[in-house]
């Protein structure tokens, strides 16, 4: 059995022999101001982040022929290497920050364009109710990839000068049913 | 020739030019606007910190017990967790992995632990092509450079020098547009992620509790990277672990305020298990990090989430820039770890590195005493004995002239006479009097007004006629009473 992990985990024993002192304890006063109108808020946010509120669904879908799909009501015609749009689910979304949280993989990001279909009810107020909501959801069998998207793929690597779609969607939509 | 006196070297060189320092005063002000915006979304940002510094310290100091909850949750979950001393075994176990299953592509996300550990040059040394994937790591591999800065790779680079570069290595036309130049490397980028066979991340969190691994970007590299190939490797410092799950509604967007401003990056993934028909392994590295734990006085360092706000801020780190540093984390956080990560004879010179003017420990998301620190490296270099004899001997004679009142008054009347004769410093400090504050005030005593000054250019007193040339006794500046 290679020593590398019994080494490693004696060095820390023996480093934590001797204490350090803890920081000064933080006060109740909360990080963030409460989310008062959710729907609100994640509009705003949303928005903000680049995203897209689409309203007429027919109408966004005639853009793109080839559509890769795993919403069963919206049926795909195509793999996600050639497709247009990649069109998801999702496990919930944060007002916050705009936030849509995903547990699908490479059809969210692979896809030039992704558009994801949610439900009023899946919306939360804040980053910990959604990692509350998922904790209740998937404790102790978790999907093997969570995703929190904030928007569309960017960079700004170069001269920090914001370019849309570095290697993921160049464009984000969402359709609340 | 030493670290030490490359990291000189290379520093004078890089305060001198002007042209870098343009373009590092450029990216810095963009990213200095857009965290004043991103702090102002949170209503308690000094609290928030405190709370990050609490799960931090929480987590650090019960290093080893979280540490095999994420191993046991991790294996729980599908995935397997390897232990690596150093950068050696770390690499051999990534090419371990991918010689038994037959790996010829890599793609690769940003980490600076796989810099830390020299990966790529490992893996292409065995013949496995190794292409990083986030756009400025890219152009640091294409340029053979290492980079700049932990969050920035080329933040010293303009859009002329990246054109230049892509024209020249990869044949593309000149263009003045950032836009089109991530249109090339996304588009040559594609290709590689659809046809390699294993894809390495690093990690900025391990979660303890629920056994995954935390990944932050803005691009969809990393998410391509664990999605598309067989094979997910993920390579991260063993200090990474927090304690739940629930601690990342607050530090990601921590993370993400202090990195670049963004109230949450594009994509935060949590990554607990292989893609169907796939397979996940962790790589825990160590590589001195317990060396550090065992300095109780400066473990706080290991709290670290590599967001780079104290290079951003740091006057040292804004005029010699990242590469000088010569060390894979650069500015403050780099210089108080790299001593304990790589010995503290070589590197103890990058505590000198600082103005001791504690910004960084200001901007510190989770408030590592990172200033106080380097002043702890440099008491830590001398009880070594690791100092410059030269250094030793000034401090020393500062010491014996600063305990006498005679010694004192002696040293005074050098730096007079030091100005008399024009003694020109090599930096616009300013000159000495010619006259000493014991002249003046005797003077003063004695004519009870305003003295002449002994010397050209004599600032009479504190007050606004510093430039003044003996017109002290005109303007009454002075607060002669």
């Amino acid at each position: 059995m290679n020593p590398a992990r019994a080494n490693i985990l004696g060095r820390i024993r023996t480093a934590l022999q001797t204490d350090s002192a803890p920081p000064v304890a933080p006060s109740a006063s909360a990080p963030f101001a409460p989310v008062t109108n959710p729907a609100e808020t994640f509009r705003a946010e949303f928005l903000a982040q680049r995203g897209e509120i689409i309203t007429d669904l027919p109408a966004f879908l005639a853009d793109f022929p080839k559509v890769a799909s795993d919403v069963d009501a919206l049926p795909g015609n195509a793999g996600i290497h050639e497709a247009d749009l990649g069109v998801t689910g999702c496990e919930c979304l944060i007002a916050q920050t705009g936030t849509i949280v995903v547990s699908t993989r490479a059809i969210s990001v692979l896809p030039p364009v992704h558009l994801v279909i949610a439900r009023p009810d899946q919306l939360v107020p804040d980053l910990a109710d959604a990692f509350a909501l998922l904790r209740q959801r998937y404790d102790g069998r978790w999907p093997a990839a969570l995703s929190f998207i904030t928007g569309p793929s960017r960079t700004a690597d170069i001269e920090k000068i914001l370019v849309m779609g570095a290697h993921g969607p160049k464009r984000l939509a969402i359709y609340i049913q | 020739m030493s670290a030490s006196s490359q990291f000189l070297d290379a520093a004078r060189q890089k305060a001198g030019d002007l042209r870098h320092r343009a373009v590092i005063q450029k990216a810095i002000g963009a990213y200095d606007a857009k965290v004043a915006e991103g702090k102002a979304r949170f209503t308690d940002w000094q609290n928030a910190r405190a709370i990050a510094a609490g799960r931090k310290w929480d987590a650090i100091n019960h290093l080893d017990r979280y540490l095999e909850q994420f191993e046991r949750t991790v294996i729980a979950n599908g995935g397997q967790v390897h232990w690596a001393e150093d950068s050696a075994q770390a690499r051999q176990i990534v090419l371990d992995l991918a010689r038994q299953r037959g790996v010829r592509k890599v793609v690769k996300s940003k980490s600076m632990v796989t810099e830390e550990i020299h990966l790529n040059d490992a893996l292409e040394g065995a013949g496995i092509h190794t292409v990083e994937t986030d756009l400025g790591e890219y152009i640091c591999q294409i340029r053979g450079e290492p980079p700049y800065h932990i969050v920035t790779p080329v933040m010293h680079l303009t859009k002329g020098d990246i054109a230049q570069t892509f024209h020249d290595k990869l044949g593309t036309p000149l263009t003045d547009s950032a836009e089109e130049l991530t249109m090339i490397a996304r588009a040559r980028l594609r290709q590689e992620f659809v046809t390699a066979d294993m894809g390495i991340t690093g990690a900025n969190f391990l979660v303890a509790d629920t056994g995954m691994i935390a990944i932050t970007e803005n691009e969809g590299n990393a998410r391509l990277s664990f999605s598309l190939p067989r094979i997910h490797v993920a390579i991260t410092g063993l200090e990474k672990i927090i304690p739940r799950f629930e601690d990342l509604a607050l530090l990601w967007p921590l993370l993400s305020t202090s990195g670049t401003g963004q109230s949450l990056t594009v994509y935060n993934s949590l990554v607990s298990g292989p893609r169907p028909g796939g397979e996940f392994h962790v790589i825990l590295l160590d590589n001195g990090r317990t060396r550090l734990l065992a300095d109780a006085e400066q473990r706080d360092a290991l709290h670290c989430i590599r967001c780079g706000a104290c290079l951003n801020v740091c006057p040292v780190y804004k005029n010699i820039g990242g590469h000088s540093y010569g060390t894979t984390y650069q500015g403050p956080i780099g210089s108080v770890i790299t001593p304990h990560l790589r010995g503290t004879q070589e590197w103890s010179h990058l505590s000198y590195a600082s103005s001791l003017c504690g910004a960084c420990t200001d901007v510190c998301p989770v408030k590592i005493d990172l200033h106080h620190h380097l002043l702890h490296n440099r008491r830590n270099a001398v009880r070594q004995q690791f100092d410059n004899p030269l250094q030793r001997l000034a401090f020393r004679l500062w010491l014996w002239t600063m305990q006498s009142p005679g010694r004192y008054r002696l040293a005074g009347k050098f730096a007079a006479l030091a100005g008399h004769l024009g003694f020109k410093p090599p930096r616009h400090f300013p000159m000495p009097t010619g006259a000493t504050f014991r002249q003046w005030w005797a003077r003063e005593q004695t004519h009870g007004g305003p003295a002449s000054p002994g010397g050209p250019s004599v600032p009479a007193r504190p007050g606004p006629s510093t430039s003044a040339r003996g017109d002290a006794r005109t303007t009454g500046h002075g607060g002669e009473s």
